[in-house]
C-alpha cells in the first residue's frame, strides 16, 4: 500500500505482523433439543504466518463451525473445548474485553453473505469508519482516509463510500465486505465461502483481489470452500473435513495430486472436468449415501458407510490422523494402499457398489 | 459428449424478446415519467433438437433464467416466436396452452423449496396427472411409479415418504420425476445441481443425460458451472445481456471460444490441478443494466478490442465453418484487420 496518500495510520497498520494460528484438539458441541450435536470433533491444524490454508468439505462437515469458533461467534450454550492459539495466546480462554481487542484487530472475517453483512440504512463508508473507530482511537477524518485507501485496494472508486449497500452490485458489495475485513489489517483473515453465490467472472475478480491483497500485505488466511479448484489455485496447505473431523491434510500439491483418503479421492473425481476435443468423456463418480448422524456418531471411521474400500475394521476402529509423508497426513487404516484406491476410485463402478440412489 | 442428434428441432426460439416494465406504478405516472423497460431477452435465437442437451451459460443477470421461463410460457414473451415441434406456441391460450405446459417442464435450482413439505413423494409426483385429468386412479399410480423408477427412486421405498426425509440429491430426483410424469418432450433444468454437494451432483447430471437420450427429450441446461455444461451438453449457447453471443458444439465453443466474452468467461474458471497455472485474464466491470443496453455491440463497454464500428452497429450472428455462430465484428467487418490479429493472438495464449 505504498502510495502517496498513505497516512501515518495506514503505515502503522501496515507494520502488523501476520498471525501464527495453532488449533489443538478443537471440539464444538452444539446444544440441541435432541441432545448434544458434535459439529467439530477434536481437530488440530496450524496456519504458518503469511500462508493460506484451504478448509474443504461438503455441507454439514463442520467447516463453517470452525470459522465461527475462531471468531468466538457461536451461540450461547455451545460447548467449545481445545485451544485456539493466536501467536501463542489462547482465544478460547479470553474474557469479553480481551476478545474485543482481538476480533477485527488480529482476526477478521470475510463472510459468504455479502448481502447480510452490511447494514442497509448506513452509508458504506460510515460502516467502515465505525468499525475502525470501535477499535482504534483515531478521528473520523483519519478513519475516512483509511476507508478510501481500502476501497482503492479492492478496486472500488473512493466516491462510492458515500453510497448505500443497495446501490452496489453483488460483486461490489462483496468487495466492500472485503475492504471492511481489511480495515485494521488483521494478521489472520478468515474467508468463509467468499465467492459462493457469484458467477464465474465475478468469482475470479474477487478471488484475484483477495489473493493479491494476501500476497501484498503478507497476511495469514483460511479459505473455507467446497470448491477444489479454488483451493488448487489459492492455497498453500489444505485440510479436508468430513463429519466434523479432518480426514486429510497437507500441502495442496500433495493432497490434490496424490490424495490418500478415499473421501478426498472421491471428492476429487466427482468434479466434472471438460474432456479434450475428440477424447471420450471421463467418467464422473458420485458418492452414494450421506453424513452419519452426529447426535450419536457411530464407532469407527465416519466415512466407512460410504467408502467402497471399507472393511470390518473400519466399522469398529477409528483411524487416527497419521503422517504418511512429511507434512501430509490422512485418517485411513489403509492409506498405504492409496495408489490402488486412486486407480479404482476413477471408476464409477467402484462407487456404484453402494448405490442406493444418493 | 454424445453423437449429435440429427432429429428435427423440438423447441425453437426466433428473435425472442421478453421485456419487463419497471417502475410503472401510480407514482411514476403521476410524476409524468415514462416507465423504464428492462430488456431481459432481446432477440434470442436458439434451437434444441429431440435427444439433445443444450447448455446455457452467462453471468448473473444475463437473462438465462428468463429464457428458460419464457420457453415454457411461465413468462409471456413480448416479441418474436417460440416453435414447439414446428407449431407456433407464442400466442396460444386456454386448453392449447395447458396442453403445451404438459409437454414443456421446468426443474428449479432449490429442491428444498420447490417440493411441498406436506405431501408425500407419490402425491408430489402424481399431482400433475390429476390436474390434467389423465387416466384412472390406477393408471395414475402406475405412471407415478414409472416416473419414480426412471429417476432411480424405487417407488416401494420412496412413494410414501416426505421431502424432509430425503437428501438434496433425492429431492432433486423427485423434482425431475414430477417433470417427467406427463411425458414431456422438452425440459428446462435451471441450475439443477448448484445447491447439491459435489459428491452427489454427478448422479443427477448423469440422470439428465440418460433421460434425454433414452426418452428423446430436448433439454435446456442452465448453469453458471461451466465444467458441468462441458460434461453433459451437446451444444452450448453463451448469453450476454439478453442475447446469445456465441453458440455451437460444446467442445468447440468451450475449448476454442471465438467471442471475446466467451474467451474471458472460460479464462475465469479455476483449474483443479494445483500444478497448472492458468493465465490470468481478468474481465473488469459489471454487466450493464438491461434497463440501459449500450448501443452497437452489447459487449462494447467491456471489450478490449472494441472499435468504432462496435459502438455503432450490433453484429449479426455469423455462421462459422465449424458449426458455431458468433456475434462479433472481429469475424465479420473487422476480419483481417490488426485488431482481429491481436485478438487471435490473445485467444491462442488463453487456450494454451
Amino acid at each position: 500500500m505504498a502510495d502517496a496518500t498513505e497516512t501515518d495510520f495506514d503505515r502503522r497498520l501496515n507494520l502488523k505482523p501476520p498471525v501464527r494460528l495453532t488449533v489443538e484438539g478443537l471440539r464444538v458441541i452444539y446444544r440441541t433439543r435432541r441432545g448434544p450435536f458434535q459439529a467439530v470433533d477434536g481437530i488440530s491444524f496450524e496456519v504458518e504466518p503469511g500462508t493460506v490454508l484451504g478448509l474443504v468439505g461438503e455441507s454439514g462437515c463442520g467447516k463453517s463451525t470452525v470459522v465461527k469458533a475462531l471468531m468466538r461467534l457461536l451461540p450461547d450454550g455451545t460447548r467449545i473445548e481445545g485451544r485456539v492459539l493466536l501467536d501463542g495466546q489462547d482465544l478460547l480462554a479470553m474474557d469479553k474485553r480481551a476478545l474485543r481487542r482481538v476480533r477485527w484487530n488480529k482476526v477478521a472475517l470475510i463472510t459468504q453473505s455479502a448481502m447480510n453483512a452490511l447494514d442497509p440504512v448506513i452509508r458504506v463508508g460510515d460502516q467502515i469508519v465505525e468499525s475502525i473507530r470501535a477499535h482504534e482511537a483515531v478521528d473520523r477524518a483519519t478513519a475516512w482516509r483509511r476507508a478510501e485507501t481500502l476501497f482503492r485496494l479492492v478496486g472500488l472508486p473512493a466516491h462510492r463510500l458515500n453510497e448505500f449497500p443497495h446501490q452496489f452490485s453483488g460483486g461490489m458489495r462483496q468487495r466492500a465486505v472485503i475492504a471492511m475485513a481489511l480495515s485494521l489489517n488483521a494478521g489472520l483473515l478468515l474467508a468463509d465461502e467468499p465467492t459462493t453465490a457469484l458467477d464465474p467472472i465475478m468469482q475470479d475478480q474477487i478471488m484475484s483481489r483477495i489473493r493479491g491483497i494476501q500476497e501484498l500485505l503478507h497476511r495469514s488466511m483460511i479459505l473455507v470452500t467446497h470448491d477444489i479448484g479454488l483451493v488448487a489455485e489459492n492455497c498453500d496447505m489444505v485440510a479436508v473435513m468430513y463429519a466434523g473431523q479432518i480426514i486429510e491434510k497437507g500441502p495442496v500439491a500433495e493432497v490434490l495430486v496424490k490424495p490418500r483418503h478415499p473421501y478426498t479421492i472421491g471428492l476429487h473425481n466427482a468434479f466434472p472436468r471438460m474432456p479434450e476435443e475428440g477424447e471420450a468423456r471421463p467418467p464422473l463418480i458420485s458418492i452414494a449415501g450421506g453424513l452419519p448422524n452426529l447426535l450419536n456418531p457411530p464407532p469407527g471411521c465416519r466415512f466407512a458407510p460410504r467408502c467402497p474400500f471399507a472393511t470390518e475394521r473400519c466399522r469398529v476402529e477409528t483411524p487416527p490422523l497419521r503422517e504418511l509423508e512429511p507434512g501430509h497426513s490422512a485418517a485411513c487404516h489403509y492409506a498405504e494402499r492409496a495408489e490402488d484406491f486412486r486407480r479404482l476410485g476413477l471408476l464409477p463402478e467402484t462407487w456404484a457398489v453402494k448405490e442406493a440412489a444418493a | 459428449m454424445r453423437q449429435p442428434a440429427s432429429a428435427a428441432p423440438m423447441i425453437e426460439a426466433r428473435d425472442l424478446k421478453t421485456h419487463f416494465r419497471v417502475g410503472g406504478g401510480v407514482f411514476t405516472a403521476l410524476a409524468g415519467q415514462k416507465p423504464q423497460v428492462a430488456r431481459a431477452l432481446d432477440g434470442v435465437d436458439l434451437t434444441i433438437r429431440a435427444g439433445e442437451v443444450v447448455g446455457l451459460v452467462g453471468e448473473s443477470g444475463c437473462g438465462k433464467s428468463t429464457l428458460g421461463m419464457t420457453l415454457v410460457r411461465m413468462v409471456e414473451p413480448t416479441g418474436g416466436e417460440i416453435l414447439h415441434d414446428g407449431q407456433p406456441i407464442t400466442g396460444i391460450a386456454g386448453a392449447r396452452l395447458k396442453a403445451y405446459r404438459a409437454r414443456a417442464q421446468i426443474i428449479f435450482q432449490d429442491p428444498y423449496s420447490s417440493l411441498n413439505p406436506r405431501l408425500t413423494v407419490g402425491r408430489i409426483v402424481g399431482e400433475a396427472l390429476q390436474i390434467h385429468g389423465i387416466g384412472t386412479r390406477a393408471d395414475r399410480t402406475e405412471r407415478m411409479r414409472d416416473a419414480l423408477r426412471k429417476v432411480r427412486l424405487p417407488p416401494e421405498e420412496f412413494e410414501d415418504r416426505f421431502p424432509s426425509d430425503l437428501s438434496g440429491g433425492q429431492r432433486q430426483r423427485v423434482a425431475i420425476a414430477r417433470g417427467l410424469v406427463l411425458d414431456p418432450s422438452f425440459i428446462v433444468a435451471d441450475e439443477p445441481v448448484s445447491m447439491l454437494d459435489v459428491s452427489v451432483q454427478a448422479g443427477v447430471l448423469e440422470l439428465l443425460d440418460e433421460l434425454s437420450r433414452n426418452l428423446g427429450l430436448a433439454v435446456l441446461y442452465i448453469s453458471h458451472d461451466i465444467a458441468t455444461v462441458g460434461y453433459i451438453c451437446d451444444r452450448v449457447a453463451v448469453m450476454y445481456l439478453g442475447r446469445v453471443v456465441e453458440e455451437g458444439p460444446v467442445r468447440t465453443i468451450l475449448r476454442h471460444p471465438k467471442h471475446p466474452y466467451t474467451q474471458r468467461l472460460m479464462a475465469a474458471i479455476p483449474n483443479v490441478d494445483p500444478l497448472v497455472r492458468r493465465p490470468r485474464v481478468v474481465l473488469e466491470g459489471d454487466v450493464p443494466s438491461p434497463l440501459n443496453v449500450p448501443a452497437g455491440c452489447r459487449f462494447v463497454t467491456r471489450c478490449p478490442y472494441a472499435q468504432e464500428i462496435c459502438r455503432r452497429a450490433e453484429p449479426d450472428l455469423l455462421r462459422e465453418g465449424d458449426g458455431r455462430t458468433a456475434r462479433c465484428h472481429l469475424y465479420g467487418a473487422l476480419a483481417g484487420t490488426p485488431v482481429a490479429a491481436e485478438a487471435a493472438k490473445d485467444a491462442a495464449a488463453i487456450a494454451a
